[in-house]
């Protein structure tokens, strides 16, 4: 995901560019999990008597898995993502989930910006009372290339980044099948970086390894549970 | 402009705040340094003495004067002297005003009324105070304090009721459904979601333990509700909860008391003097002559005591008795003794049908005899009755022929005699072996002779008779019954009259009540029933008479002097006599009381009684003249009689006493 291997632009009337930054069958898998993290548990939230006038030990499985969609990253320059987390304890949930933005807005204008990713992670979640309902702590194992820049400044980085995130929030119940999810990550590790002056001047001033620590994730996420 | 407001405002509304709170520490002072105090009067009464002078307003006799050219001229009242007729400078002096401090009151029905008034000066009442005030009662040694007196304030009472209204809000937090502290929103879901198991048996009443059903990961419903409950909210309610007690000393400083109080009154102070009528019930008792009554008691504002009302002058009562008047002297009674004495037991010992012998293990059997044989046994051994002899009849439900009846209960009068022989026999043994032998030694020592016990040697022959069929006794069952019908038992007293007992039970039998008649009452016919023919030991006269003393009239007499009366009269009614009159005359009870005492020969007492008697109604001829029949023949009734109501009343009005040495009896018309 680099700016001069950008092949396939699409500009459309407003000035906003849909730039794949990775190849097209990753793009696809991405989608396709997104598209499945927000279709299952909607199939199950409209089938609820089925899952009550099932059998005991089926009644027992309920509520261990979770599929979460994180509004402020759809918020934030429209950020595709998902996250699919399993219950192994009480208090212990096991996840999985990626976050996709191939997406350069005001491209080649003097006012170009791109918050430019695809993140896969596995994380943690400590819920303190139970599983899916209150207060949790968390940590993520995760692997970023992103592209970025003209958002604060014209400074634009990108390139490859391993860390770790922590982060916390509340889970707040809607019904038997949603939550709400806040939260909060902050996430430190190394990135292999190339930085240029501005978005698309292609001029380089910088690149290298390098340590860092930033904000991830914030999150308001629908969370739904079954 | 507006600062000169605001300048002015301030001191205006510290003054507000102020001005009340000194108004009443000078009050209180005024009260202190003049050492102000409530007061006990007695209430004016129209029947008798005239306790209270008439207060007159103050006539001024000498006024000053000054005239056109300045002089000061004295105007005085004048009279002229009828010696001199001389016009003389009079002045009238202030009526003083005297209070009587005592009053004579007479007991009815062993219970006196006392009455008086507390008054309270203006100067003691104040909207903020409350003023508490407590009589005492001294009567003998004891004293007692009497329900309170207490006057508050308008303003003491709304701080008094805020106080409560602030310890209402506080108690209206309190909550008493513990479900109101549980966030039941998140707590469904979460059963929903994690005991599905739970949540579909929400609207069934089937009791689920909570072990039954838990989550996935192990838990159960009432962790999970013990979970969703606001702890905080919990503990706040039950710190509530324990600290009511503190928070209503808090709220409420001076509780609004309701026990132990006369009169607890809110007035609007308009500058008059408080005036409470009290009158206060108590039982006389032995000895009661005097009854004093004092008035103490505090000025309180807020919580804070301001002033201790000194205890003011004693009103004293005394109490005039007519258990005074009671005879002590010791009332004996002839009794007469006789020699010999009979005794009665039966007892309903069952046989078998158309048997004659006794089975202890038949029915109560064992019950009855074990009766018998303790009658038995005590009286031969009694200390003071020799047993002659015992009868012993049963007695036969009308059942079978009267024949064959009669034949039956013989049988079995001798069968029940033979056994209870035995036993006779058992208990004389018995009393031997327990008593053992006497060896009685010569002077000489050589010759010597052995006798056993004297108790229980003599023999006691049983006398068996027939006792036939108890008609009388189903007689009067039948006519206690509670069950048949008036009809039912018409027509068995119909057939009563039948001379023939076999034809009464053969038409009885065609009765539909027969049956319960011969399954309630029949058994109860077959009696044994025992005479004990006894004699007095060592007593030869058949009859003696003798007296002793009447403890029961006795008791009547003490029940007077302990001012008892009802119980008085309860032993003495039946006697009729003086001291029965002395209860009727405590008791109010007049016509019965005169009933008894106009036939005695006349003494002072009975005198003294009538008088009171006629004066209650209202033939005041005849009280006086009673009156000082009694002053005659005894003195001591001249300062009795001030001590009743009645007598003190006729001692007013006719001036009995104006001069002591008088001849009384030229009063008499």
């Amino acid at each position: 995901m680099k700016c001069r291997n950008l092949s396939c632009e699409v500009r459309d009337r407003v000035g906003t560019s849909l730039t794949p930054v990775v190849r097209s069958r990753t793009s696809f898998l991405a989608c396709l999990l997104a598209f499945c993290c927000m279709a299952v548990p909607a199939a199950h939230a409209q089938t609820p008597d089925r899952q009550t006038s099932s059998s005991a030990q089926e009644l027992e499985h309920r509520a261990r898995v979770a599929v979460d969609q994180n509004l402020a990253d759809y918020i934030f320059l429209g950020t595709l993502n998902a996250e699919l987390q399993y219950a192994v304890h009480r208090n212990w949930t096991l996840g999985l989930g990626a976050r996709y933005n191939n997406w350069t807005w005001r491209h080649r204008e003097d006012t170009q910006f791109q918050a430019r990713q695809q993140s896969y992670f596995i994380t943690g979640r400590w819920w303190p009372w139970y599983t899916y309902s209150g207060w949790w702590a968390g940590g993520k194992l995760q692997y970023q290339e992103y592209n970025r820049g003209g958002i604060l400044g014209p400074e634009t980085e990108e390139g490859d980044a391993v860390g770790v995130a922590l982060g916390g929030g509340y889970a707040v119940h809607v019904n038997r099948w949603l939550n709400v999810d806040f939260g909060l990550f902050g996430w430190g590790g190394m990135t292999r970086y190339v930085s240029y002056a501005c978005p698309y001047c292609g001029a380089r001033t910088g690149e290298g390894v390098k340590a860092f620590f930033l904000p991830d994730e914030v999150r308001v996420s629908l969370q739904f549970v079954f | 402009m507006g600062r000169k407001w605001m300048k002015c405002l301030f001191p205006l509304l510290l003054a507000a705040v102020l001005l009340p709170a000194c108004g009443t520490r000078r009050k209180a002072q005024e009260v202190y340094r003049k050492q102000l105090s409530a007061s006990l009067q007695l209430p004016r009464q129209a029947d008798y003495l005239p306790e209270y002078s008439e207060v007159k307003a103050t006539r001024r006799d000498t006024i000053r004067v000054t005239d056109l050219d300045g002089r000061e001229m004295i105007l005085m009242k004048a009279v002229r002297d009828e010696q001199s007729g001389e016009m003389v400078a009079a002045e009238m002096l202030d009526a003083a005003m005297v209070t009587a401090r005592f009053r004579n009151i007479a007991e009815r029905h062993g219970k006196i009324d006392l009455e008086f008034q507390v008054l309270v000066p203006p100067e003691m009442q104040d909207s903020r105070w409350q003023l508490r005030l407590h009589p005492d009662m001294f009567v003998l040694e004891d004293s007692l304090r009497l329900d309170d007196v207490v006057v508050t304030g308008q303003d003491y009472r709304k701080a008094q009721l805020r106080g409560y209204q602030q310890y209402e809000r506080f108690l209206s937090r309190i909550v008493s459904d513990t479900l109101a502290f549980v966030d039941l929103r998140n707590l469904e879901i979460f059963v929903e979601r994690n005991i599905p198991q739970v949540y579909a048996l929400r609207t069934d009443s089937t009791f689920v333990s909570d072990e039954q059903f838990e989550s996935y990961f192990g838990v159960t419903e009432q962790e999970a509700l013990e979970h969703y409950t606001n702890k905080f909210l919990r503990w706040r309610n039950e710190w509530r909860k324990q600290n009511r007690q503190k928070m209503y000393e808090k709220y409420v400083k001076v509780p609004i008391v309701t026990d132990g109080i006369r009169l607890d009154t809110v007035i609007r102070f308009d500058n008059g003097t408080f005036l409470y009528n009290y009158v206060q019930t108590i039982n006389t008792r032995p000895r009661l002559r005097k009854v004093d009554v004092v008035l103490s008691g505090e000025i309180f504002e807020r919580d804070k005591q301001l002033y201790t009302v000194p205890r003011c002058e004693p009103l004293t009562f005394y109490i005039s008795s007519v258990s005074a008047f009671v005879d002590g002297t010791e009332r004996y009674k002839t009794v007469v003794i006789s020699r010999n004495v009979e005794a009665n037991t039966a007892c309903n010992i069952d046989f078998r049908t158309g048997r004659h012998d006794i089975d202890e293990h038949l029915g109560d059997n064992a019950r009855e005899i074990a009766f018998i044989k303790e009658n038995l046994r005590n009286l031969l051994l009694n200390d003071s009755f020799e047993l002659d002899s015992v009868t012993i009849a049963a007695s036969a439900s009308p059942e079978g022929s009267l024949a064959a009846n009669n034949a039956l209960t013989l049988r079995r009068s001798r069968s029940a005699s033979e056994f209870f022989e035995k036993y006779i026999r058992f208990v004389r043994d018995s009393v031997q072996r327990e008593d053992g032998l006497f060896l009685t030694v010569g002077d000489d020592l050589r010759e010597g002779t052995l006798r056993g016990s004297g108790r229980a040697r003599k023999e006691i022959p049983f006398l068996s008779r027939p006792g036939g069929e108890d008609w009388k006794k189903l007689d009067a069952l039948v006519a206690a019954d509670t069950v048949l019908t008036d009809v039912q038992k018409a027509r068995y007293a119909e057939f009563a009259s039948l001379g023939n007992p076999d034809e009464r039970e053969k038409r009885m039998k065609g009765e539909s009540w027969y049956r319960y008649v011969v399954d309630t009452y029949y058994p109860r016919l077959r009696t044994v029933r025992f005479t004990f023919a006894l004699h007095r030991k060592g007593m030869v006269k058949d009859t003696v008479h003798t007296t002793e003393l009447d403890t029961v009239y006795m008791k009547g007499v003490q029940a007077i002097r302990d001012h008892d009366y009802q119980a008085a009269l309860a032993f003495l009614a039946p006697y009729h006599d003086y001291n029965t009159a002395v209860a009727y005359v405590a008791l109010d009870r007049n016509l019965s009381a005169l009933e008894i005492l106009e036939p005695l020969p006349r003494t002072p007492q009975i005198n003294y009684m009538l008088a009171i008697l006629y004066a209650r109604r209202g033939d005041e001829q005849s009280a006086v003249q009673h009156y000082l029949d009694a002053c005659r023949e005894d003195r001591s009734f001249i300062s009795r009689g001030n001590l009743d109501p009645e007598i003190s009343a006729l001692i007013k009005q006719y001036d009995l006493h104006k001069e002591p040495d008088e001849d009384w009896g030229d009063l008499i018309p």
